[in-house]
């Protein structure tokens, strides 16, 4: 063993607290007697058709009662920036909403609906309760029964052994009596650390629901409010993405060719040839060194200029009115994430030069 | 066929056949390793069946505590039980310490909002008093050996009470150790027994590595029965040692992250520019700025001998008084901290305690960098190529 890692060794092997956290087993296999299929309940599984930029995708959703009146319910992140939505059963049946209600503090929205009956919400989800996920039967990517035991009980959310994926997000989690306990969510890879080795959390992947406990709903003018703030939540994403491209290529290598499969951004794209240009005539021409980097750095200066931009935009959007604190935390948490990327950028350009 | 190509088949099949005990290893620890989990988790389910009550009987009493502070979100445990015949809300210091918001919620998911905060004098824990009527789990000091105990709590900080099983390892005068898998945000979650009563508060894990290389962990669970306890006012308290707290556990994470780059590469930038020390992030700046004009002389071109055993010199000498500098940070931060922690008098012993820890791994931090620096005497950044 080296000095060093000696050395980290004792500055870790002092009793180490349980410092809080900054985010079982499975048992995904169909319960002997769960007592109904999918068919039983199709009716009130939902498909929203959600078009950004000409393309379209399909998400999950589901129908169910709430204060008597039947509401359609999905995560809120499908829908941000949609130019077109739509709306089917399983069947085909075109479902028409009449508005727009959003969650404040969770990824939930729910449309209201004007006629028909739907799923009833659990009172009171137990530890060890048997459910079951009723996933996206349309996508052969996922399963669309999914059946596993509440493992987690928050007041918030609930942890479910069922192994859903992404594509099953916004399908209803219902128990053996047909009611919501919740919505499918999200899954959370544990990290690793020595403390978990030999432990059910080490290399695992928890998955989480949204439970409907005291769920504060907000109407909303949909088209105002998408306008607003759900076109700037959808385009900072993709620019996100497109930056996360961009440094993982880097991280190849500087004079690595940067590639994206779509960008609607005009300036990003525009970025795009510019920089690969001067990585080509670097390597085409062999190019003076110090002309290459100065372009190399003010290229990279420019993407990060484009991220600070966008953060600041997104800064703005969090002071104004009429904004739910789901989607405040989320533009904060975007803007935070360019302002982070705009740093490496600048700071990556600069070592390059 | 040719002697070569006989050599080739040797040496591929040598590759070959060991990469196939490699392979054979891993799987066989990989297939050890699942077999020892299963092998826990069902003597867990032997254990979880003697108990005649559910998680579902004491979800009321189990909270999520969530914070907010400098550093982003965290979340950790608590729970609701009865002492001196008053029910207060129970979690680790170290939980809340620190945090500009903080939030309880109950598994069940109703809101707990305590009336004030009592720190333990010695030990990591706080007790928040809650209203007189509220229901309450009840806590013993009755713990004997291999007794089954259950840890209901936010395992990971998922934001959902999880719940583990596992028995008394071995008993202390004011803390168990326990065999329940807990981990990090389990801090705060209570131990229960047979008879749903509280006998510990889970803290802390320890662990090393033994002569086998294989980890030893443990887990300890502190007693709530023989403590005394003193009321604060939690802001001011907070305000003053709970930011330094936090502060000072950042600054030394930071230092240990630096130190992990910097050993890699002499001539690392170090990313600690916009780090919340102020003496840490003015560090930063100035030794990324050496490092900088050092890679800038990558473009001079030619030179000779001379000057290029006057180059690497400069970059030595630059190089190590960036760690002189780095060091005396740490020193420095360690003797102000040891002078606060010594006059202070309001504070918990937990604080005193973790100061006194945090000035102790700050001096050999210190330390280390001072050797890691001399190291560098005989460092040459630049070499002519062969």
């Amino acid at each position: 063993m080296n000095r060093y890692s000696r050395l980290m060794l004792n500055i870790l092997c002092t009793a180490t607290l349980l410092f809080p956290v900054y985010g079982t087993h499975a048992e995904d296999t169909a319960p002997p007697a769960f007592p109904y299929t999918l068919e039983s309940i199709q009716d009130n599984l939902a498909f929203i058709h959600v078009t950004v930029n000409g393309k379209t995708d399909k998400h999950c959703g589901f129908i169910a009662e709430m204060d008597g009146s039947p509401y359609l319910i999905t995560s809120q992140h499908f829908i941000l920036g949609a130019t077109r939505l739509r709306f089917t059963s399983p069947g085909g049946r075109i479902l028409k909403p009449r508005s727009v209600e959003l969650s404040a503090a969770h990824d939930l929205v729910r449309f209201a609906l004007t006629e028909g009956s739907g799923f009833v919400l659990a009172n009171s989800p137990e530890m060890g309760e048997e459910i079951a996920v009723f996933g996206n039967p349309d996508l052969e990517t996922s399963e669309s029964e999914i059946f596993g035991k509440i493992n987690g009980l928050g007041a918030e959310v609930i942890e479910v052994s069922a192994e859903f994926d992404e594509a099953d997000s916004g399908s209803p989690v219902l128990n053996s009596r047909k009611e919501v306990v919740g919505i499918a969510s999200y899954a959370r890879e544990s990290r690793n650390h020595i403390m978990k080795k030999g432990t059910r959390f080490e290399n695992r992947t928890r998955q989480f629901c949204l439970r409907f406990n005291r769920i504060q709903w907000k109407p909303v003018n949909w088209k105002k409010f998408n306008a607003h703030f759900g076109n700037a939540y959808y385009e900072s994403q993709i620019l996100l993405d497109d930056v996360i491209t961009v440094l993982n290529s880097w991280s190849d290598g500087p004079l690595e060719t940067v590639y994206f499969e779509q960008q609607p951004n005009k300036t990003l794209a525009g970025w795009l040839d510019a920089h690969n240009r001067i990585v080509a005539e670097s390597v085409d021409t062999g190019k003076g060194r110090r002309e290459f980097y100065a372009n190399y750095s003010e290229s990279a200066e420019k993407l990060a200029s484009l991220c600070s931009i966008q953060a600041r935009k997104l800064r703005l959007l969090t002071e104004q009115r009429g904004l739910t604190p789901y989607i405040e935390n989320e533009l904060a948490m975007q803007a935070a994430s360019l302002e982070m990327a705009a740093d490496v950028i600048t700071r990556y350009g600069i070592s390059t030069y | 066929m040719p002697p070569s190509s006989s050599l080739f088949r040797l040496l591929l099949s040598l590759i070959v056949s060991s990469s196939v005990v490699m392979a054979e290893t891993d799987s066989e620890k990989e297939a050890a390793e699942k077999a020892a989990l299963e092998k826990r988790l069902e003597e867990e389910k032997e254990i979880k069946a003697q108990f005649e009550y559910s998680f579902n009987d004491v979800s009321d009493y189990l909270v999520i505590v969530s914070c907010t502070g400098e550093r982003g979100r965290s979340s950790g445990s608590g729970f609701i039980a009865k002492l001196d015949g008053k029910p207060y809300l129970f979690t680790n210091q170290h939980v809340i310490m620190g945090a500009d918001k903080i939030s309880f919620k109950t598994a069940s998911g109703k809101t707990v909002r305590p009336r004030g905060v009592e720190l333990a004098s010695t030990l990591d824990i706080a007790r928040l008093p809650l209203a007189p009527e509220a229901p309450a789990l009840e806590i013993s000091d009755r713990i004997s050996k291999d007794i089954p105990i259950a840890v209901f709590g936010n395992s990971e900080g998922g934001g959902v009470a999880t719940e583990l099983y596992g028995k008394v390892n071995s008993i202390g005068s004011d803390r168990i150790e326990v065999s329940a898998d807990f981990v990090s945000g389990n801090s705060g979650s209570p131990t229960l027994n047979l008879d749903k009563e509280v006998i510990g508060i889970a803290s802390y894990v320890r662990w090393k590595t033994n002569k086998k290389d294989e980890t030893v962990t443990r887990r300890f669970c502190y007693r709530l029965t023989e403590e005394q306890w003193g009321a604060v006012n939690w802001k001011k308290y907070n305000d003053k040692y709970g930011k330094q707290y936090r502060e000072t556990e950042s600054m030394i994470d930071s230092i240990i992250d630096i130190i992990g780059t910097w050993y890699v590469k002499p001539s690392s930038r170090i990313d600690a520019e916009s780090h919340p020390v102020p003496g840490l992030r003015s560090w930063s700046k100035d030794h990324n700025k050496m490092v900088n004009k050092i890679e800038n002389m990558l473009d001079q071109g030619s030179c000779t001998q001379d000057e290029l055993d006057r180059i690497n010199r400069k970059i030595r000498t630059d190089l190590m008084s960036s760690a002189a500098e780095l060091s005396s940070i740490c020193s420095d931060r360690a003797r102000s901290l040891r002078m606060m922690n010594d006059k202070q008098k309001g504070m918990s012993g937990f604080l005193h305690s973790e100061f006194e820890s945090f000035c102790d791994r700050l001096d050999s931090v210190a330390k280390y960098i001072e050797i890691y620096g001399h190291s560098l005497e005989n460092y040459n950044y630049f070499h002519f190529k062969d």
